[in-house]
């Protein structure tokens, strides 16, 4: 396998956050991987490392096979997005977006080709002779990451590149940016701590917390088989309980038998998604599916989707239902039935990490 | 009295007070009367008096000398301080970082006698007159901080970013400084470069002490005019004055304003 | 070349600079201290004398910083009463006429000093304008050369020191704070005191300080308002080096100056590190 980005055993501290503890990855090239955790998990960290701003403390990264924990920023083949646009405010946007090149003294028709192939991609030619104040969030985000791309870097990294836009304009960069990623094939770093983000976009996501990368899978594998309580936690909104597994049957304060799939025995929570469960007014009896009986507390209507809380067992379960027209929504205090797939249950022990 | 009335008569006599004074000294250096208090008409004739006065020219150009060289130094000296002190965080430049305020601060007339003695003490071993030299010294070491501190309030956070986006583009460390920091801090190099050229042409305590014959700056001779007397002389020397640094300063505030607008 | 060299090489000259040419110069003012005045005047450095403590009591200097001090305080004083309500009307002023103030007080902070200083002179020496009006209620004939026109000399030259600090402070004071205190029923009086004079105290306290400072160790203005008779700390100091060459007793006062300096920004340190706790 040819790997893009290596790192081996790195480690970094600070006295204060964002330290991180013998973290150890492979990138694929042309993959898109997403350094995915809450704030303050060292994930800028990671990225910092590769562009050689920061210096680690123990381990190595290689970059193609090649070692480059000595290699100065400015002769390393990657480029940045960082967060916040950092465009420089001197400049007009296209001396931005050919500040890499000049610095390397291209000569005018490489840059002038260069500057055509990426505006491209990147539509922006009615701002070129603008100054960066003169443009919006978006427009200057986008010139940031055609400042990047343009010098073709081997590994791109983007720092949390949309954190500081409203929704609308980032579900469509993250739109924007897949596809230039799959049409150019750069290998992507992308930091973020938007979970729908990062599934939305990822080849390949690492789960980080509190200096270490938890889990590193596929977004599919990710959601649906976390290996750890953090990860299933932090992805989704599930309902947890914590419990015992016994004979295939998860039992808690709430709970008396709840069928699961695995066989192993121990202490352990469950994760049920909120949008695998379903409900009706008549109970379900059916050897793969666990169902039990609630009654409705809330129903927060969402537009698209409806969250219902259910009392059961003096608890509570959320789910979650598209709101189409098959759906009967039920009256606040009626009572139901919740019934889900028994293997869709998630089991993760408490020896698990 | 009316709170709002009061609070306006109060603005309208602070700017009559700040005013008024200048306003006064400025008309009376075109009086044609040797005499203060009574007008008899236009007259540029203290002016051109003032110009066919050798010792003023001397002291002007004595003046502009010790202004330009000493911002030159301090400019040299003090970005430089800046940077290094935004770029490098230790023990060491944390005691700097502190110490820089210290010329700013310090009384005049403690800063001057400090100066003198340095110099008549090292005169005892060195071949060291007091004279222009010594002056350009003195006023250098208190415009450093001053540079320094200007310069060092537009090295932000922000900045670094910059400077590490240029690094992440290729830059080699000479690049970042002249591509991104220093178009960055133009404006409050220039601003700087204005205040200190400013603050050394105005001097005069320590000028006083450093001087020597010969080598008086035009403040300390305009000073040892004023403690003669009210002429029309003192009237229009301190009128050009007092017009010279309010038009470097009125430049000064603009930069600046643009600077934070931007 | 490394990043660490070329840092050095831009901030180790400065740094050099100023040790040799600042930091050393304050040293031997301790060591001229020190020194004794001899006959010639010039200072001997033999051994260490103490002439110049002895010489505080027996020239009078004591009455001298009781005096400076005094002036100082009443010129502060001066100073916060009539520029803090200035501070206060233009921060409620629209947006073009604040800066517009501003201006006119930033252009005589810095400004050439000497001038302005001498501008006033005219103002009070015999028949000048002041001296006129003052001369109608009280038996003057000249205002120049008596402490009152030094006191107003230095409210002059220092009062935009006082007002910037107080305008600063109470632009950054919210709106939203004082909405609140009146919606929390404090009337005018009392939201104006809890709130904005309270918020305002760092920009009071940094401008008194920068009143206070220069207008102790004040050279120009009492020379030039006070006359050569009217002894200050500023003025004696000088006149121990240039006139009576009694270097040690002019370093003594020097520092004695230096000190107070050190004490009123101790105390400004302080205020502030308790607001911010």
């Amino acid at each position: 396998m040819t790997y893009a980005l290596k790192f081996e055993n790195v480690s970094k501290s600070f006295s204060t956050s964002d330290a991180i503890k013998d973290i150890s990855f492979e990138v694929e090239k042309g993959e898109f991987f997403s350094l995915l955790g809450p704030s303050g998990c060292g994930k800028t960290t990671i990225l910092r490392i590769i562009a050689g701003l920061e210096q680690p403390t123990s381990g190595d990264v290689y970059i193609n096979e090649q070692l480059i924990n000595d290699i100065e920023p400015h002769l390393r083949p990657v480029n940045t997005v960082f967060q916040s646009y950092s465009l420089f405010p001197h400049l007009t946007v296209k001396e931005n977006i050919i500040f890499g090149l000049k610095i390397r003294k291209y000569d005018k028709k490489e840059i002038d080709s260069s500057l055509e192939e990426v505006i491209a991609l990147i539509d922006l030619k009615d701002h070129l002779k603008r100054k960066p104040h003169q443009l919006s969030g978006g427009e200057q985000q986008r010139v940031a990451i055609a400042r990047a791309l343009i010098n073709k870097p081997e590994v791109l990294l983007m720092d949390e590149p949309l954190g500081a836009l409203d929704l609308k304009l980032r579900e469509r960069l993250q739109v924007e940016i897949k596809s230039i990623q799959e049409s150019t094939k750069i290998t992507t770093i992308y930091v973020t701590h938007d979970q729908t983000e990062a599934l939305a976009m990822s080849d390949k996501i690492a789960v980080m917390s509190k200096g270490e990368i938890l889990q590193v899978d596929d977004p599919e594998t990710l959601y649906e088989k976390p290996t750890n309580k953090f990860t299933s936690n932090f992805l989704g909104n599930p309902n947890v309980f914590k419990g015992v597994i016994k004979n295939e049957k998860f039992i808690s304060d709430e709970f008396e038998e709840i069928a699961v799939s695995n066989t192993k025995n121990g202490p352990a929570s469950i994760f049920i998604r909120p949008e695998i469960i379903s409900f009706g007014f008549n109970k379900v009896t059916s050897p793969n599916v666990n169902c039990v009986e609630g009654v409705v507390e809330h129903i927060l209507y969402r537009g698209s989707w409806l969250d219902v809380i259910v009392s059961v067992n003096n608890t509570k379960i959320e789910i979650s239902k598209e709101n189409n027209f098959d759906l009967s929504i039920p009256d606040e205090g009626e009572k139901i039935y919740l019934y889900w797939y028994i293997n869709k249950t998630w089991v993760v022990f408490d020896d698990q990490k | 009295m009316n709170r709002t009335v009061f609070l306006k008569l109060n603005y309208i006599f602070v700017l009559i007070f700040i005013y008024l004074p200048i306003f006064l000294m400025v008309g009376l250096s075109f009086n044609e009367s040797k005499y203060f208090n009574q007008w008899t008409g236009f007259t540029l004739q203290w002016y051109e008096q003032l110009f066919q006065n050798q010792n003023i020219l001397n002291a002007l150009y004595n003046s502009m000398i010790v202004a330009t060289v000493s911002t030159f130094l301090s400019i040299l000296f003090g970005f430089g301080i800046a940077l290094y002190l935004f770029r490098v965080k230790n023990r060491f430049t944390s005691f700097v970082e502190k110490f820089i305020y210290v010329p700013i601060v310090i009384p005049d007339v403690t800063m001057a006698a400090m100066m003198l003695v340095f110099f008549i003490f090292l005169s005892n071993y060195l071949e060291i007159k007091l004279g222009i030299a010594t002056t350009i010294i003195s006023h250098t070491a208190f415009n450093i901080s001053f540079v320094t501190v200007l310069i060092g309030s537009k090295l932000t956070r922000k900045l670094r970013v910059l400077e590490e986006v240029a690094s992440d583009l290729y830059a080699n460390h000479f690049q970042v400084i002249k591509q991104v920091t220093l178009p960055f801090v133009m404006p409050a190099l220039l601003a700087s470069v204005i205040l200190s050229f400013v603050l050394s042409f105005d001097e005069v305590v320590i000028s006083m002490f450093v001087t020597g014959p010969g080598s008086t700056t035009l403040p300390v001779y305009v000073f040892s005019m004023i403690k003669k007397g009210v002429t029309p002389a003192v009237n229009s020397v301190s009128s050009l004055m007092l017009i010279f640094s309010l038009i470097l300063v009125t430049g000064v505030l603009l930069l600046s304003r643009k600077d934070n607008l931007k | 070349m490394t990043r660490n060299k070329l840092n050095n090489i831009l901030g180790l000259p400065g740094i050099i600079f100023l040790s040799i040419f600042f930091f050393t110069p304050s040293l031997f003012i301790f060591r001229y201290i020190f020194g004794s005045r001899t006959r010639t005047g010039k200072t001997s450095f033999d051994k260490i004398y103490f002439d110049s403590f002895s010489q505080l009591l027996d020239f009078n200097v004591v009455p001298i910083i009781n005096k400076s001090v005094v002036t100082a305080f009443f010129v502060t004083l001066i100073c916060f009463i009539v520029g803090y309500p200035f501070a206060y009307y233009i921060k409620k002023l629209s947006t073009t006429m604040k800066y517009f103030s501003l201006f006119l007080i930033s252009i005589p902070f810095l400004t050439n000093f000497l001038s302005r200083t001498y501008s006033w002179k005219i103002l009070v020496s015999k028949n000048g304008l002041i001296t006129k009006y003052v001369s109608m209620f009280y038996d003057v004939s000249s205002l120049l050369f008596t402490d009152f026109a030094v006191v107003l000399g230095m409210v002059y030259v220092y009062l935009p020191f006082m007002i910037l600090p107080i305008f600063t402070s109470l632009e950054n004071i919210e709106d939203s704070l004082l909405e609140s205190a009146k919606d929390l029923y404090a009337n005018p009086f009392k939201a104006f005191y809890y709130v904005t004079f309270k918020l305002s105290l760092p920009g009071v306290i940094a401008g008194v300080v920068l009143t206070f400072i220069p207008s102790l160790g004040a050279y120009i203005i009492p020379q030039i308002l006070g006359g050569s008779k009217s002894m200050y700390l500023g003025n004696f100091t000088v006149l121990q080096f240039i006139q009576a060459s009694n270097w040690p007793l002019g370093s003594l006062v020097s520092l004695i100056i230096l000190l107070f300096m050190v004490f009123a920004i101790n105390l400004l340190f302080k205020f502030e590190g308790q607001r911010n706790l």
